[in-house]
């Protein structure tokens, strides 16, 4: 049942819309001087698999998150692959069946997740400290379930199934039909430009062998990076992670994926689709996640259009001012081989192109003269005095975590974020935004009903 | 909003809404046994505490809870009020209202809130219900003060001005458009909720239709805002590294002074039962899957006559689609493979009568009618052979360990402490719901099924593609 809603749109829009997990820079990396962060643990096991800890004994209960380089990006001329591989690492394992895997967690109430977006494949599981049996049996099962995966034919058919259910959901929207074709365009044939999810045709195509392979390659000791956070002593955790390593296989190094190119030239595509509100996203190919320009952009994002504040100028001149969206926001992504800077926006086709004008100029007009002294000022306090907010719950800490691990950010990062964000002047905001966002060399993706449309149905139509 | 974090990419908002309520109160149960074998780790000590509930002599009820893990601080104001007040016509009007509140008040104009809000690195949002709205803030602990001096002002003197109702009327309805209108599966929710409430005040959606947004005026909003926005009829809670009496003595001073008012008497409507089952058939041309809903009429924790039913329902949910092996997604999933998703749903907090709904996504080859017989079954067999103790005792560890994952949230503490205030009941209900948990036996889970899942006293809306046979729509299954 659907019955709540919110003044501010919620920035998960912008994730399920851009398929990138990380709600990007607007969203995520901030920090401050006066509060004490997590600690980071940090070590290497046996096995040369780098470990991330921190402790936090508020609560009986730990999370441990084991981070692949295994994304959708590894797909190769196979799109779903990096998906279903994930998918079907809960679907039985060597000795267990699916469903003894669900029950024995179930009866341990540990909680075990797998996800998968364009760079990393992730397995999750969060469980008690409280018992030490069920500490120790659950974090037991949950290492013989990601790597001893039976991938029995059965299960795989059921979950190519899952798959091309899921991605037609999907694309009865007009959020995931904007989303799909917006990768296309901008990464072309870059191996970001495809869904995690895949096609249909090519989810068919998937079998066992494959997935096999799949995991030999980018399930290995040499590719994954373990974070833990929760109530463990570093003794334990230094005992969990050794017990984790020493079941992987060694494997061999995975090779590294070319850097998307940068967009050269403004593109429009226009789909038609049975909507009364035309979805438009806009952007082009971004930054990695060691930008020199990391931290200007993210003051120049929160000032144009982090969808985390209720004052970018997006918000207040496209909404407010006009009233033309309920949402509209801008962000930077994280990715290993360079991000997206999207523009998100969605409303009614009859004022589609007036919004679409309106956008371009606010664009233009803030890439010609970049942010005013007062809106730098502003946001650097924003960025600062939010970045704690960051690690209120462990699963939030978690996340803080996985991103800096993955994406190999100095272990002093968080520390030193604040003095970052303090030291950009507004000349360096001005200037990076110049240099990362280009006006005139846009990838557009309209999805909206067709012109003069005859197919829209009764059921859309408005009373 | 809190619930950010458990959206999954997966699956559908709505579905995750629900689920969320669902743990936050079916699940926030459960002495915790569990947490007795390590002595020393704090974990879920006694509530009462840490928490302490206040009200000031203009009917401000508020609720402080102490909880020193977090170097951030909730701060939510609740108002109870919400869709299910609203008059036919002029539907949606809570939510606009709500919109309306960030338009700015008498001593912060503009998006002044906003502004202050941010500069301090707050994230603020607020949310809209059948039976209650609410405004939050996330903030460092010691900048509190900051948000009770701006939720008083526009408690007592939102502007409400008529230069910004248009716009902002025009957001509302993109909104509808976003979350509704192009979503098949929220928009056959729509004419399914209105279906199985027929005459109860849930029958309208929150977001109000859209003929009635196109005339809701200033006039409307500045009405509904002077009928219901009193502190008599409000709740503050906080959450986080905060001293009780220190946040009693901010909230005197920023909302002491303003005035009670007298309130207009709820009146607690019926409901047409059981007359048949209600079928509805949705057509989309956007939908590509079919996908079925069903819902069963039953007590809420606050109309049933005898709560002791609503527990056992709880379980009885849980059962069905309360965790990765319970028996929906087992045995229609795995097993039986006819359904790529399934889930139930059963929200007792609520102030008139409550659904417990299931919804499935058939697989390939597997019919709508295939899906309902399969679920079906499952109910009958709930019907007739009692659970076993081993499968009762799963259920309520899954109601244990869930509680204790929901505390890391401040903000889901804070939810459930306000959303059970603003009901009618006391947040203390979270504390009794352990034990009330704790005693349903399987006799009782067997007794509730055959009462209320029954067949007289069911919903079901199918919702189906529409065949176009356009070429226009040829991405749709790349």
């Amino acid at each position: 049942m659907f019955k709540r809603y919110h003044s501010l749109c919620s920035i998960c829009l912008l994730i399920v819309a851009l398929g990138f997990n990380t709600p990007a820079i607007s969203a995520k990396l901030k920090k401050p001087i006066h509060h004490t962060l997590p600690q980071i643990h940090h070590w290497t096991t046996k096995q040369v698999i780098q470990v991330y800890f921190i402790a936090e004994h508020s609560l009986p209960i730990v999370d441990i998150h084991l981070v692949f380089k295994a994304g959708s990006a590894y797909d190769g001329k196979l799109p779903g692959l990096a998906q279903l591989t994930n998918r079907l690492l809960i679907e039985g394992s060597k000795n267990l069946s699916q469903q003894q895997i669900a029950v024995k967690f179930d009866d341990m109430a540990a909680q075990y997740r797998t996800s998968v977006n364009r760079d990393m494949a992730v397995v999750t599981l969060r469980t008690l400290t409280t018992i030490p049996k069920t500490l120790v049996d659950s974090i037991e099962l949950f290492g013989k379930v990601v790597t001893q995966a039976s991938f029995l034919p059965k299960r795989i058919e059921q979950q190519k199934e899952r798959q091309r259910s899921t991605l037609k959901e999907k694309m009865e929207q007009p959020s995931g039909v904007a989303a799909q074709a917006f990768y296309r365009d901008l990464y072309v044939d870059h191996p970001y430009s495809h869904d995690p999810l895949g096609h249909a045709l090519t989810i068919d195509a998937l079998t066992r062998e494959h997935i096999l392979q799949f995991y030999k390659n980018y399930y290995t000791a040499r590719n994954v990076i373990i974070c833990i956070v929760g109530d463990l002593s570093i003794t334990q955790a230094h005992h969990v992670a050794q017990n984790l390593s020493s079941q992987f296989p060694i494997g061999q190094p995975i090779t590294a994926l070319h850097k998307a190119a940068s967009t050269t030239d403004s593109q429009e595509t226009f789909i038609d689709f049975p909507t009364n509100q035309t979805h438009m996203l806009i952007g082009e190919v971004g930054i990695t996640p060691q930008e020199a320009d990391f931290f200007p952009l993210l003051i120049s994002n929160t000032i144009l259009g982090n969808s985390n504040t209720m004052v970018s100028r997006m918000f207040n001149q496209i909404r407010n001012q006009q009233g033309l969206v309920y949402h509209v926001s801008s962000h930077f992504s994280l990715a290993d081989y360079r991000g997206a800077f999207v523009i998100a926006l969605q409303t009614r086709n009859q004022q589609a192109e007036y919004a679409r004008k309106s956008l371009k100029q606010l664009l233009s007009t803030f890439v010609e003269q970049g942010p005013t002294k007062e809106e730098l000022v502003a946001a650097k306090s924003y960025l600062i005095n939010h970045w704690p907010l960051n690690f209120t719950d462990n699963a939030s800490i978690a996340n803080q975590l996985t991103q800096l691990a993955f994406y190999q950010y100095p272990i002093d990062f968080w520390e030193n974020y604040n003095k970052n964000i303090q030291k950009v002047t507004l000349e360096q905001v001005k200037q990076a935004t110049a240099r990362h966002i280009h006006p005139d060399k846009l990838i557009s993706v309209i999805v909206r009903a067709a012109p003069a449309s005859t197919n829209r149905n009764t059921i859309l139509n408005e009373h | 909003m809190s619930t950010k974090q458990y959206y999954s990419r997966n699956t559908t908002r709505q579905i995750i809404h629900r689920t969320l309520i669902v743990c936050l109160l079916i699940v926030s149960i459960v002495r915790p046994a569990i947490a007795t074998n390590k002595p020393s780790s704090p974990t879920l000590r006694n509530l009462k505490a840490i928490t302490h509930r206040y009200i000031l002599p203009n009917g401000l009820t508020l609720i402080v809870r102490e909880d020193k893990r977090s170097p951030a601080v909730v701060s939510q104001v609740w108002y109870r009020v919400g869709s299910s007040d609203e008059q036919p016509g002029i539907t949606g009007i809570a939510h606009l209202l709500e919109h309306m509140m960030f338009r700015g008040s008498e001593h912060y104009p503009g998006n002044q809130f906003a502004r202050l809000i941010a500069e301090q690195g707050g994230y603020e949002n607020a949310m809209t219900d059948y039976d209650y709205t609410m405004y939050f803030q996330v903030l460092q602990k010691d900048k509190l003060a900051l948000s009770f001096k701006l939720e008083a002002d526009r408690m007592a003197h939102a502007s409400l001005e008529a230069i910004n109702f248009e716009k902002e009327r025009e957001v509302v309805m993109e909104e509808r458009r976003l979350r509704v209108d192009n979503q098949p599966k929220a928009l056959t929710q729509e004419h399914f909720i209105a279906t199985a409430y027929l005459a109860n005040p849930y029958h309208t959606p929150v977001i109000g239709w859209m003929h009635d947004l196109k005339h809701l005026s200033i006039t409307d909003t500045r009405q509904f805002y002077k009928r219901w926005y009193a502190p008599n009829n409000a709740i503050l809670v906080v959450v986080g590294d905060v001293k009780a009496e220190q946040v009693l003595a901010l909230a005197k001073h920023y909302f002491g002074s303003i005035p009670k008012r007298p309130l207009p008497l709820k009146v607690s409507p019926g409901e047409l039962f059981a007359v048949g089952k209600r079928v509805l058939s949705v057509f989309n041309p956007a939908t590509s899957l079919p996908w079925v809903t069903i819902a069963y009429q039953l007590p809420s924790r606050l109309t049933a006559k005898n709560p002791s039913e609503v527990y056992a329902l709880i379980a009885l949910n849980t059962v069905l689609g309360g965790y990765p092996s319970s028996r929906l997604p087992q045995n229609l999933i795995k097993a039986q493979k006819i359904v790529s998703n399934i889930s139930s749903h059963y929200a007792p907090y609520q102030r008139y009568n409550a659904l417990l709904t299931i919804e499935a996504t058939p697989s390939k080859g597997h019919s709508i009618d295939e899906v309902l017989h399969a679920i079906h079954q499952e109910i009958t067999q709930l019907q007739t052979q009692r659970i076993s103790p081993q499968e009762l005792s799963r259920v309520k560890l899954q109601m244990i360990a869930n509680r204790i994952y929901q505390r890391t949230s401040i903000q889901g503490q804070a939810f459930e402490i306000g959303m059970l205030e603003a009901i009618g009941l006391s947040w203390e209900e979270s504390e009794t719901l352990v034990s009330s948990i704790n005693a349903v036996t399987a006799k009782q889970i067997q007794a509730v099924a055959r009462r209320y899942l029954d067949d007289r006293n069911i919903t079901i809306a199918k919702l189906r593609p529409l065949t176009v046979t356009s070429t226009s729509y040829q991405l749709k299954d790349k």
